[in-house]
Formats: C-alpha cells, structure tokens, sequence
C-alpha cells in the first residue's frame, strides 16, 4: 500500500543521501520525492512509497535514528498529499 | 606539556591543538592510528598533549584496536587515520562496531578544502562511504566547529544505543586558528519504560511456566548485568546469552544455559524453542540465534527490553515491548515481577543438559582446539582474564568451552565477523585495562589477516597472550564444505609459517605445542613473559568439525548435536 512519510529535517549536506539509504536497505523504492527548504535550518521532506504498515514502521523508526531526522510522521493510503510547489505530479488517491 | 596545551580560558589556539585538548578532556587516554599528510597538523598537536598514540599497521588494526579499547573499558576507543586510503581503511572496523553497537570515534583527515571535491591527491568521499556504517559522521568545514563537533561525537558515540561515528577534518581546518574553551555536555537521562507496559510484562513473567532470559549485547552496553542476575535469581529463570552477551550473566553460574544459536549449546536452544516466555534483553533476535524464523519458539510470548526502538519488533514480534535503557528498565521491572512455578520446567531443562553436555574426546597424540582453549580457561580462570578471539571455528569453540563470568571479559566480532578483529582488539583492551591479563585465542587464518599488530605490541611492551590455534586453513569454510558441499574442499588449504619463529622476528616471544601434554607446560612459559607479547603456536587437528550446529536458515530441529564421529546425532 502506498505510504506518505511527513520527514522534517536539518537541512544540511548528505541528508537527502541518508534517507534515501533507508529506504534503499529495506528494499522500498521510493515513488516520488518533494523538498521543501526554508529560510532557517529546518526542512521538510515528504515521501511516499509503496509498503506494509509493518515495514513503513520500521522505515519511520530507522529514519528517527538519523541524527538529522527531527521528525516522523506516517501517513496511511487515505490521505492524498501534493504539495503545491512540487515539481513532480502526484496522483490524486483512489480508494 | 606545552603552553599551548593547557588552555582553560578562552584563547586563541590553532584548531589541531584544541581537538588534542578536547580528546584529553573526553577522558581519552590511548589513540590508535596511523600518520600521513593529511593529519599531520595533528600528529604535531598529539605530540604535546597527554595521550599516548599507539602506531598501528593497518587503519582496519586501529579500527579494531579502538573496540577493544571501547569494549574493555566501556569508553568510546578513538582511531585516527589520514585522508583518502587511510580513512577508507578504516571502514571494515567502522561497520563491525556499528553491528556490535561499539562506541568509537573515528576521526580522519582531508584534504585541504579548496581541493574537496576536485579529486585531489588522497581525496576520498569518507562521509559518503562511512554514512551506513556509522550512527553519524561529519565533515567540519568551519574551524571554529571543531571543538563542538568532536564533543558532540563524544556524546553521541555513547548515547542510546552506542556505535560509531567519524569526524572528517579538512587539513587546513586543522591549521586554522580559532577562539577556544573548554566545554562539556550533558549526558540525557537513560530512557525509562512505559508503566502500563512494565505491568503487563510484569504479570506475564509472574505467571510464565516456561520463561526464559535470552540476553544480548545490550546488556552489557547498558551496565544492567547485576539486574540480569537479580531477576534471574529472584524468580528462578534460565539464562542463555548471545555471543555479545557473554559476560552479562555468569556462565558457571547454575541458572546459565551457556551461549545459544547455531553453534550454542543444545540445551540453551531446546530450552528457547520451548519456552512460553522469552524475555529478551538487549539482544536482536539474529537469524543465528533463530535460524528458520516461522519455526523458532513457536510457543513463546516475547518481552522486548531495548534501547533502540528499531529492534523491537524487527524480527520478532514483541507482545510486550519495553523501550528503553535494559538497567534502567530491569530497575522498574524488578519489583513487579513475582516468583512463577518453574519447577518442572527446570526438571525438562536439566534432563537436556545431562542428555546433551558440550564435550569432546580428547585422545591420541594431536591436539584437539576444544581441549586447547578449556586447558586455558581451566589454568587461567581465577585470574579473570579478558579474552578477545577472531572469527571462525576457534570463535565458536571459545564461545562454548571459556566460561564468562564477568562483562567486558569476552570481546569479539559477533555481527560482521570480520577475520583479524581479535589481535588489535586485544591490543586496546590490554591499553585500556593494562591491570587485567589479556588473552587472544585465534586461529591460523585470522591470524594472518592482521598479524602486523605484533609489531605494534612490541613496541608498546604489552605483555599480551596470543593463542594460534593452527589447524593448517580456513576450518569454518572447511566445515561448509564438508558438510553442505559434498566434501568438495577448495581454497581452504593453508601452508602456515612457523608462528613461535615469527613471533620471535617481531620481538615477541615465541612457543610452540604439538602434543596434549605439552600444552599446559607451554602455556605457564607465556603467562610468564611481562616484558612483551607471547604467542603460543598450537598445532591442532585439522579435520575437526564444531557442533552443535544447525544449517544456516534451518530449523532449529535440524540441529547436529554431536559430530557423527562420535556416534550421536540429534
């Protein structure tokens, strides 16, 4: 099932590399993709990416070990999420 | 000591000389590294400060050195290695600390930063390489960082779940000059369990009919050794141990079942699969403690005690999860738990034991490496000895025949297993307890994999003890090959030089034993030596298989108890 990781984050050099790597090593690819930095140090990524609710768990508790990772929320299939400013399109969620 | 050593006020020091004042300030007393350009701003500051450096050959020797050091004393080890290949070296040991949740602190030199990125002489992407084998890693581009930077890594090494982290410093980072003063930080609170959640698993210990304490790793890590022993004792429950939690609980103590998994003791791994109740402490439920996960304890309810939220429920579903630090949480535990009936359960437990002891035969003229290490364990125990071993069939042998009563005592790679890990380790564990006797059991294989440390032990005049037991290959391979692959034995042979005659050519004393009854006689010769490492070359026989033993990904009912040879199969 389609699964929306809320990740707000340290902006800093490598981040990006160190979540994706999660996801890497628990073999989910990742479906699309937007980063949202501000002005501050804080950034926020959202995620969305096909898997159980046992491994997106898994992938939620793995990115809050990353020192970087302020925070994450996991968000089920019901909800549709596209940022406006994305340069990807997102799918508008079906039931 | 030199001036520029001592600051306490704010001054202006160059940023090398407050990373050495930071490093003492960390309480770091022994640094394991290996110069070249890019960290010599450094090495120039090291000179000065109270630390004493010791010259490895190899940065994977640091690597392994600083976990010793680390697993011995229960402080972060510091390695320390220079840009490009001496920073990528260091990588083998950096992923076996992180498995084994090891708390090292890397630091590494870099280019300068105008050449970052530009494929400069000795540039290599360390925090790229080192990102998944350490909890965290950082490139310091301001100088002024620095000292917070290694403090912060210092912290974190050590917090939660402990592990390593690296510190890449730029060289003219080193040799700039900042505004610095001693700082420190404050360690968190250790993590406490939910109450709601200590009630429940309370209850289930209470009236458990088949419990069992499965113990890890993070037993140890977390210091809770003496709450494993008083919840063992007040309600009367079996302790088996991982190998990572050798230690945490007294193996010759009457409630130790000894270590369980594919090459643990039977009686440990019956008793687990048919226990009700696994109370699992900072242990992670490894696919060699389970082998096939849809057959292992299928019976069981699992408590859950761990510092890091990741392995709680990871393999395993955990009925009763209890996040947090294994002390502290085993200190909220206590009081809750009653004393269940485990009477009959011990009667079951005991008639394994006497079904299937761990034993050998030792007979004839060749030395078998089972009577090997528990002549060792027998002639050296009352002097509590810290042992360190390698990876292969001597590991497992050791995990079985050398009783750990004491944590901290029984070092090795248990997740990576990496082959050359047991000399260095022993290496730093003997720097940072130069009070404990400092045994390493090896074998001819991993031996030479990172032998060169000799030199460096020589030079250090550490009176450590070097067990090479020398069954002329690669008997673990061996073993796979001849129980799994049809006896097709390929690249496993090993033509061996004479160890003693090698020790000796490094300046270590050198012995060697080809006969039972030579061994105890050559063993006393090397506890002897105090001026300088002793290597003990034991010729052992070659065809020796280690059981009991499961295949890899099996159920645990395919367990060989006994080798065939002797008559008993299980």
């Amino acid at each position: 099932m389609e699964q929306i990781f809320d990740i707000t984050v340290n902006d800093v050099p490598g981040l990006l590399a160190r979540v994706e790597s999660i996801f890497r090593r628990q073999r989910t690819p990742i479906r699309s993709f937007f980063f949202e930095g501000g002005e501050g140090r804080t950034a926020h990524v959202t995620i969305t990416a096909f898997a159980g609710d046992d491994a997106a768990n898994l992938l939620r508790k793995q990115l809050m070990r990353l020192v970087d990772v302020c925070d994450v929320s996991l968000a089920g299939s019901d909800r549709a999420f596209a940022p406006p400013e994305s340069l990807f399109t997102f799918k508008e969620k079906t039931a | 000591m030199s001036a520029r050593f001592q600051p306490r006020e704010r001054t202006r020091v160059r940023a090398a000389d407050a990373l050495a004042a930071e490093l003492v300030a960390q309480g770091v007393t022994h640094i394991f590294g290996h110069p070249g350009g890019a960290s010599l701003p450094l090495y120039d500051a090291l000179l000065s400060a109270p630390i004493t450096h010791l010259l490895m050959r190899h940065e994977q020797c640091a690597a392994h050195a600083a976990q010793g050091y680390a697993r011995a004393t229960g402080r972060p080890g510091v390695c320390l290695a220079t840009s490009g290949p001496g920073a990528t070296n260091l990588i083998t040991g950096l992923a076996d600390a992180m498995l084994d949740s090891t708390p090292v602190v890397a630091l590494t030199a870099q280019v300068a930063t105008p050449l970052l990125g530009r494929d400069g002489f000795q540039e290599a992407d360390i925090l790229g390489m080192t990102a998944p084998v350490t909890k965290h890693n950082w490139l310091v581009l301001e100088p002024q960082e620095l000292p917070g930077t290694v403090r912060e890594a210092f912290r974190l090494a050590s917090a939660g779940r402990p592990g390593p982290v690296l510190v890449d410093v730029p060289r003219d980072v080193l040799q700039a000059e900042i505004d610095w003063e001693e700082g420190s930080f404050t360690a968190a609170l250790p993590r406490r369990a939910d109450a709601a959640c200590l009630r429940r698993a309370a209850f289930a210990i209470s009236n458990a009919k088949r419990p069992i304490l499965y113990v890890g790793g993070g037993a140890i890590s977390s210091g809770a050794s003496q709450e494993v022993r008083r919840l063992a004792k007040k309600a009367r429950i079996p302790v088996t141990t991982t190998l990572m939690g050798k230690g945490a609980y007294p193996e010759t103590d009457a409630l130790s079942l000894g270590m369980l998994g594919m090459h643990g003791t039977a009686y440990a791994n019956w008793a687990m699969n048919g226990s009700d109740l696994i109370i699992a402490v900072g242990a992670r439920f490894d696919d060699r403690i389970t082998g096939k996960l849809a057959t292992f304890a299928p019976h069981a309810k699992v408590v859950h005690i761990d510092i890091d939220e990741v392995e709680i429920g990871k393999i395993r579903k955990a009925d009763f999860p209890l996040h947090g630090d294994a002390r502290v949480v085993l200190q909220q535990l206590l009081p809750l738990v009653g004393a269940p009936d485990t009477a009959d359960w011990w009667k079951e437990i005991e008639a394994w034991k006497a079904e299937a002891p761990l034993r050998y035969r030792q007979e004839g003229d060749v030395i078998l490496p089972q009577f090997a290490i528990d002549s060792l364990w027998k002639l050296t125990r009352d002097l509590r000895p810290i042992v360190t071993t390698d990876v292969g069939q001597h590991q497992m042998w050791a995990a079985q025949f050398w009783k750990s009563d004491e944590p901290g005592t029984f070092i090795t790679s248990g997740g990576l297993g990496t082959m050359g890990f047991g000399l260095p380790a022993a290496l730093g564990a003997q720097c940072g307890r130069p009070d404990r006797l400092v045994i390493n059991l090896n074998g001819d294989g991993s031996f030479q994999q990172t032998m060169q440390t000799l030199a460096t032990a020589v030079e250090a005049r550490l009176p450590l003890k070097i067990i090479v037991l020398d069954n002329q290959g690669l008997g673990m391979v061996r073993q796979w090959q001849d129980l799994f692959y049809d006896r097709r034995f390929f690249s496993v042979a090993l033509r061996n030089p004479d160890f003693a005659k090698l020790a000796e050519a490094f300046g270590a004393a050198g012995f060697t034993a080809r006969r039972p009854d030579e061994l105890e006689g050559v063993y006393r010769q090397a506890l002897a030596v105090t001026d300088r490492p002793a290597l003990v070359h034991v010729h052992t026989e070659p065809t020796e298989n280690c059981f009991p033993m499961w295949p890899a990904g099996q159920s645990i009912d395919t367990m060989v108890v006994e080798d065939p040879k002797y008559g008993k199969k299980s």
